[in-house]
């Protein structure tokens, strides 16, 4: 036996030996399977393209930002086996997002042995820039020029033969999610990719990255083939790389890149627009010969712009549109308006009747007052929420910025600030915040005329009034009442500022810039969102401003002027209210409705248009009201689910008149209608209907409308328009009632 | 058609404005200058100019009300500005 040798240690290399340790990378390197990045702009069918390729199953969508880490596939050809490393999209390798920074540390640590390119055919000067960052590096870089059928469709036809010349690399030009081309791509990949032709910059710049690569070829520590990737971002300053290299001990580095760029700087130099200028002129020269005679196909929103904007066929289509929208409301709405008019609202009163019963005064204030008051107004509230829904369908496809477009030409042509079209466009709505949206204007007398000619833009509250009685007394050309409606006001508005701006204001209009985004189908969600945000806007009125209003109404309605009648028990023909509309009337006598019924509705139509109609289901309805008898719930469901039902039958049936031909003729059909609009047909003729409808459409805006025009403008501006509305009003409506009861039976 | 970013840059002084503005004004498209904003986003030229925020406030804006920019949704138009960095790069040129 002997005794054991002791085990004596094999000699390690030191661990700081640089060179032992890149000798070991190398060897590792040179044993294992090749790898190759694919890298390009975000949504360029990179994914789609590996899958393709490789036959896998990587997740893949039609958006930007799918994949958000890197993913690899191995995948063989013959004998030799290929990682293919799928990295997220990235635009250019200054990273300023998670999937960017994702995508330049893979390529400074994967040590790749080749780059696959991806590219959008019909994108791509914009997906060259991030080409030219790769030819940087030291890498074989094989380009894929993806979705050429797109490109194509659009009219861009690029030629790879150019395209691989110019950038020194070869070209495949596929169709990933056809797999079309893709076979090509992996001998392409394999065989062919080379390093390319890397940007020339400027004589300044390539001396500072020479001096910086010089730095780095002393280190061991930063892979060779990004060197000059390194250097030049360096001189870009690249905030993260920097932070890199400073936590990885290069400071020396980092000083010697300050150096220089403080050397460039001295010279006038900003190095990160100077390489970044360098680039995108390369890239667009790359383009301007790859794509020689792009025929610039027009794109869908350019066809459909052609029309919307067509000097002479712009207009018409804007009003045609606009008429469809009235035609579409009234179609789908008016079943649902005479039904929360008709039978919901007798299905009200009688269960009121069989509540409220013993206390015969707040009975009388809720059935004869509240329910055909208030519930008038919000049974118009179907009406607003399709008209709401198609006018969010023309905002969010993109046609109202068009419609904008249209109007801001005709502003200026009035002499009118082309800013202008803002706030009336806004008067649609509601007068009021229009009114406060001439602020935007610059010149005082810009914002007092636009705001003078505002109250004649027809706002919401005014819709009511042209929908009962077009139901009353047009129910065949409803839709066109209430257009003619909108285009006088906008008319008349026009008009007058045509005159005043002849006679006080000089023109001094100024054009502005507007966006137009493309056409594109908006989301329900959204559309619904929006009109269901404006349309609660106007039930939260109905139960003020209007019920206030309405109360009011019953208590002057309720207060006697003649003797023999108590307080509530007095015909409203002798009430104070009554009493006061009378001795009004005669003014409105040659316009046609020179009754107190008619004159007394348009009072409190000061405090909100729509109680206009509040007013008149007061005064019209008071007799039925007393009338009505108690109903017990059960009945008054049925009642209510039979003719809800009946409802959306007819609404549906009523869905192909939206492009039926239009009769001005009075009704002479059995119709249903509800009980207001029956009442109005008997107590208007369509002469004097369609003057009474002139006269709420011009005559003063509600109180909240001049409240805000003297808060911005004055109590005189605010008196003043007062009053010319009245005026033109008044003439406006006599001069329709003496036309149309020459013309209307 | 690529353009010199000093040309991106002076049209964004003074004026904030989105990349539609820009690219008409400029004759380019919003595609092609996508990227160059991006470049100079990244390079501290340009910023988001976020509403709510100087002259781009939506407090003073009567429209504020009525205007679906305002509060709850995403801004569709995203208004670009210089930055310091920007303004001062061009003031030495």
């Amino acid at each position: 036996m002997t005794a054991p040798q002791p085990v004596q240690p094999l000699p390690m290399p030191p661990l700081n030996d640089t060179a032992a340790c890149a000798a070991t990378v190398e060897r590792l390197r040179r044993n294992r399977e090749p790898r190759a990045l694919v890298v390009g702009n975000p949504n360029v069918g990179k994914t789609t393209l590996v899958n393709a390729v490789a036959g896998t199953n990587l997740k893949v969508g039609n958006w930007s930002g799918v994949t958000v880490e890197k993913r690899e596939a191995r995948l063989k050809r013959g004998e030799q086996t290929l990682h293919l490393i799928d990295l997220p999209g990235a635009y250019s390798l200054s990273p300023h997002t998670p999937e960017e920074l994702i995508s330049r540390t893979a390529l400074l640590d994967e040590a790749a042995d080749a780059l696959l390119n991806v590219l959008d055919a019909g994108n791509l000067e914009r997906n060259l820039y991030l080409t030219l960052q790769l030819l940087d590096f030291q890498i074989p870089l094989a380009l894929v020029l993806n979705l050429v059928d797109e490109a194509e469709q659009k009219g861009v036809v690029v030629n790879t033969a150019v395209l691989s010349a110019e950038l020194g690399v070869p070209v495949v030009a596929t169709v990933g999610s056809k797999s079309q081309g893709t076979n090509a791509v992996l001998p392409t990949l394999l065989d062919q990719a080379q390093i390319g032709r890397r940007v020339e910059y400027s004589a300044a710049i390539e001396y500072a990255a020479g001096v910086l690569v010089a730095h780095m070829n002393k280190l061991s520590t930063l892979p060779p083939q990004a060197h000059r990737y390194l250097a030049l971002s360096l001189l870009e300053s690249d905030p993260s790389l920097r932070g890199r290299l400073a936590a990885t001990g290069h400071a020396a580095l980092l000083e010697a890149a300050d150096t220089e760029r403080d050397r460039l700087e001295a010279q006038g130099i900003d190095p990160l627009i100077d390489i970044a200028e360098a680039r995108y002129a390369r890239a667009s020269a790359i383009a301007q010969l790859a794509i020689p005679d792009a025929e610039s196909r027009l794109t869908l929103t350019e066809k459909l712009d052609r029309l919307a904007l067509h000097p002479l066929l712009g207009i018409p289509i804007f009003l045609a549109l606009v008429l469809l929208v009235f035609r579409l409301t009234f179609s789908v709405a008016s079943p649902f308006v005479d039904l929360i008019a008709g039978p919901l609202q007798e299905v009200a009163s009688g269960w009121a009747v069989g509540l409220l019963g013993s206390v015969p005064l707040l009975k009388d204030i809720v059935v004869g007052a509240i329910i055909p008051g208030v519930g008038t107004v919000l049974s118009f509230l179907p009406t607003l929420l399709v008209l709401y829904l198609a006018m969010s369908f023309l905002e969010d496809s993109g046609y109202m910025a068009r419609a904008a477009f249209l109007a801001d030409r005709l502003m200026r042509g009035l002499g009118l600030d082309g800013r202008a079209f803002i706030p009336l466009i806004l008067g649609f709505g509601c007068n009021v915040p229009a009114v406060y949206a001439t602020r935007t204007l610059e010149r005082r007398s810009d914002r007092v005329l636009v705001s003078m000619i505002l109250p004649f833009m027809s706002c919401s509250a005014r819709l009511p009034v042209y929908v009962i009685f077009s139901a009353a007394l047009f129910p065949h050309a409803g839709a066109w009442v209430v257009w003619s409606m909108y285009m006088l006001g906008m008319v008349v508005a026009f008009v007058f500022a045509w005159a005043l701006r002849r006679t006080s204001l000089p023109p001094e209009g100024s054009g502005v810039l507007l966006e137009l985004p493309p056409y594109r189908f908006p989301a329900w969600a959204v559309m619904w969102k929006h009109a269901f945000r404006r349309t609660a806007s106007f039930a939260k009125r109905a139960r003020t401003t209007v019920l206030a209003t309405v109360a009011v109404v019953w208590v002057l309605l309720a207060i006697p002027m003649s003797s023999g009648y108590t307080f509530n028990q007095v015909p409203p023909a002798q009430s104070l209210f009554g009493r006061v509309s009378e001795a009004i009337s005669p003014v409105f006598a040659p316009l046609g409705f020179g009754d107190w019924q008619a004159t007394g509705a348009l009072i409190p139509g000061f405090v909100a248009k729509e109680v206009v109609v509040g007013t008149l289901g007061q005064i019209y309805l008071q007799e039925q009201a007393a009338q009505v008898t108690s109903l017990g719930l059960i009945q008054g469901v049925q009642q209510a689910a039979s003719a809800t039902w009946e409802a959306v039958k007819t609404s549906v049936a009523a869905l192909p008149t939206v492009v039926a031909l239009p009769s001005l003729s009075a009704d002479t059909t059995a119709v249903q209608k509800s009980p207001l609009a029956t009442a109005l047909s008997q107590a208007f003729t369509p002469a004097s209907a369609l003057s009474y409808l002139v006269f709420v459409l011009l005559y003063t805006p509600c109180v909240a409308t001049i409240g805000a025009i003297q808060a911005e403008h004055g109590r005189r501006v605010a008196w003043v328009t007062v009053a010319y509305e009245l005026g033109i009003a008044w003439v406006a409506a006599f001069m329709v009632y003496q036309v149309a009861r020459l013309l209307l039976p | 058609m690529s353009l010199p970013l000093k040309t991106i840059l002076y049209s964004l002084s003074g004026t904030p404005r989105t990349l539609d503005e820009l690219a008409r004004e400029l004759a380019s498209s919003p595609q092609a200058l996508e990227g160059m904003l991006q470049t100079l986003y990244a390079g501290g030229y340009v910023q988001q100019a976020e509403q709510g925020q100087g002259a781009c406030a939506c407090n003073g804006c009567s429209l504020k009300s009525m205007c679906r920019n305002f509060g709850e949704e995403t801004p569709p138009f995203h208004l670009l500005r210089l930055t310091t960095k920007g303004e001062r790069y061009l003031s030495a040129r």
